[in-house]
């Protein structure tokens, strides 16, 4: 008999104790087999699942050249015949000297020479609002026109010819005469005319200078009074407005 | 012994300035691509210009997107970073790009689509538009136009461009397209949705992302990709 009662002598006792043992241990390798099944069950699952759906590769110089479109070395036209004719392509279509760009989202007019920029000017562009006139259903939408245009003319002192949708606009009636419509000074003192008339669009100068940079007009350019000078110094008949 | 000490450190000496030598002169001049590449691009940007429309041009050596019209670039956006990705499954590409570089794309579209928070106009409202001086601050087009943090731009053939923008958005901020996350792009992955044939990946700063976005053409504009 030992201290603990047990009698380890016996070898029914000792083969049942040796048998739980050898139990416990299947247990024990069972558990961990089992968890280490799980722990790569769920690493191959994280690896599927991170490496399908997109890859991706850096941009390298190596990468340029391997995927750059191929182009026959030798042709019926010589490569340097289609270079020269491509580039005289893109000086004819090219603005000739100072030209007019203008981004209608940031409010901004730049006077170009090439790539340089000779003027960074804020400006006021259409505001986008849309306008209904209840008697009529006549439509506006007070947009800034995007695309190329072209200088048609420059006018000084300029006047402007209220059009229908101002007087929509404010409520009031339409004047019985044609001359009623025109106002004075509206337009700061010069307009540079993109077409459409004297109700087209122009770029001009604007009594509301706090107001610059933000996108109020009803498809007008507005500039501040300095940059409107420049603007009709630098730009002349003819040149290229770009808005977009 | 020192007859060839000296040897030595002459042949090192020489060894270094010719590899100074080398790396002024390229430098000083930039590799070029070969002249008939040179002339297929500027066919391809001839073509753009004389379309009367705006187009896009995607520069992978000095990372931007221009929008342009008639052979001038009107606003640069400048890229962060750029990386191409494409289908696959457990690291195998499921297609592959070919030759993408020098193309135009054809198509472009932006997801989701730009929309314009349009304000209304209540007749007689408005008293006198060019007398009275508007009492309230009035918006701008960045308020007008909300702008996802990440959006694509889709052209024909499934060729994408997905723009993450890097930093805080002035003015509107619009909500991402769902259907265009991880999930999505691992279902494509698999084949069990239709993959974007080649993605590019460009990260740029918020504020130049979201005029892009803003100002992007509204008639499908094409894209040149430049080596």
């Amino acid at each position: 008999m030992s201290d603990n009662g047990t009698d380890h002598s016996s070898p029914l006792l000792r083969g049942i104790e040796s048998a739980k043992r050898e139990h416990a241990r299947r247990v024990r390798r069972t558990i961990l087999v089992l968890l280490i099944g799980t722990v790569l069950l769920c690493a191959a699952v994280v690896l599927f699942l991170f490496s399908t759906g997109y890859g991706y590769a850096d941009l390298n110089a190596a990468y340029i050249s391997r995927h750059s479109m191929e182009v026959p070395q030798t042709g019926p036209v010589p490569p340097q015949k289609i270079l020269d004719l491509a580039e005289k392509k893109l000086d004819q279509v090219r603005p000739k000297g100072i030209f007019v760009v203008v981004d209608h989202v940031r409010n901004h007019l730049y006077l170009r020479d090439g790539d340089k920029v000779v003027l960074d000017a804020l400006c006021s562009a259409g505001a986008g609002t849309l306008l209904t006139d209840p008697k009529s259903d006549r439509h506006w939408v007070f947009d800034t026109p995007v695309g190329r245009f072209f200088v048609r003319g420059k006018r000084k002192d300029p006047t402007w010819t209220a059009p229908d949708w101002d007087y929509i606009e404010s409520g009031e009636p339409f004047p019985k005469n044609y001359a009623d419509r025109v106002q004075e000074g509206m337009l700061g003192e010069y307009a540079l005319d993109l077409g459409g008339g004297p109700s087209g669009y122009m770029i001009h100068g604007t009594l509301y200078t706090r107001l610059l940079g933000r996108n109020v007009s009803h498809g007008c350019v507005r500039v501040g009074q300095d940059d409107l000078r420049i603007i009709w110094q630098k730009v002349p008949i003819g040149a290229t407005v770009f808005m977009y | 012994m020192r007859k060839r000490l000296l040897s030595l450190a002459f042949l090192a000496f020489s060894v270094v300035a010719l590899a100074g030598v080398v790396r002024v002169l390229a430098q000083a001049e930039p590799p070029q691509e070969p002249l008939p590449l040179r002339a297929a691009l500027a066919e391809q940007e001839a073509r753009l210009a004389t379309s009367n429309t705006f187009y896009l041009e995607l520069d992978l050596s000095h990372p931007a997107i221009k929008l342009c019209h008639s052979g001038v670039a009107l606003a640069t956006y400048p890229i962060d970073s750029l990386k191409v990705g494409y289908p696959r499954v457990l690291f195998f590409p499921r297609m592959h790009e070919g030759k993408w570089i020098g193309e135009i794309w054809t198509g472009g579209r932006l997801i989701p689509p730009k929309i314009i928070n349009r304000i209304r106009i209540t007749p007689g409202s408005v008293p006198s538009a060019e007398i009275a001086v508007p009492a309230l601050i009035p918006p701008t087009m960045s308020d007008l136009i909300p702008v996802p943090p990440v959006y694509t731009i889709v052209f024909d053939g499934g060729r994408v461009i997905r723009v993450t923008l890097v930093g805080k958005i002035t003015g509107a901020v619009g909500q991402p397209d769902k259907g265009r996350g991880w999930w999505a792009d691992f279902l494509a992955g698999l084949g069990l949705r239709r993959a974007d044939s080649l993605r590019i990946s460009a990260s740029m700063p918020a504020n130049d992302g979201a005029s892009l976005f803003r100002s992007f053409p509204d008639k499908s504009p094409e894209l040149l990709i430049l080596p």
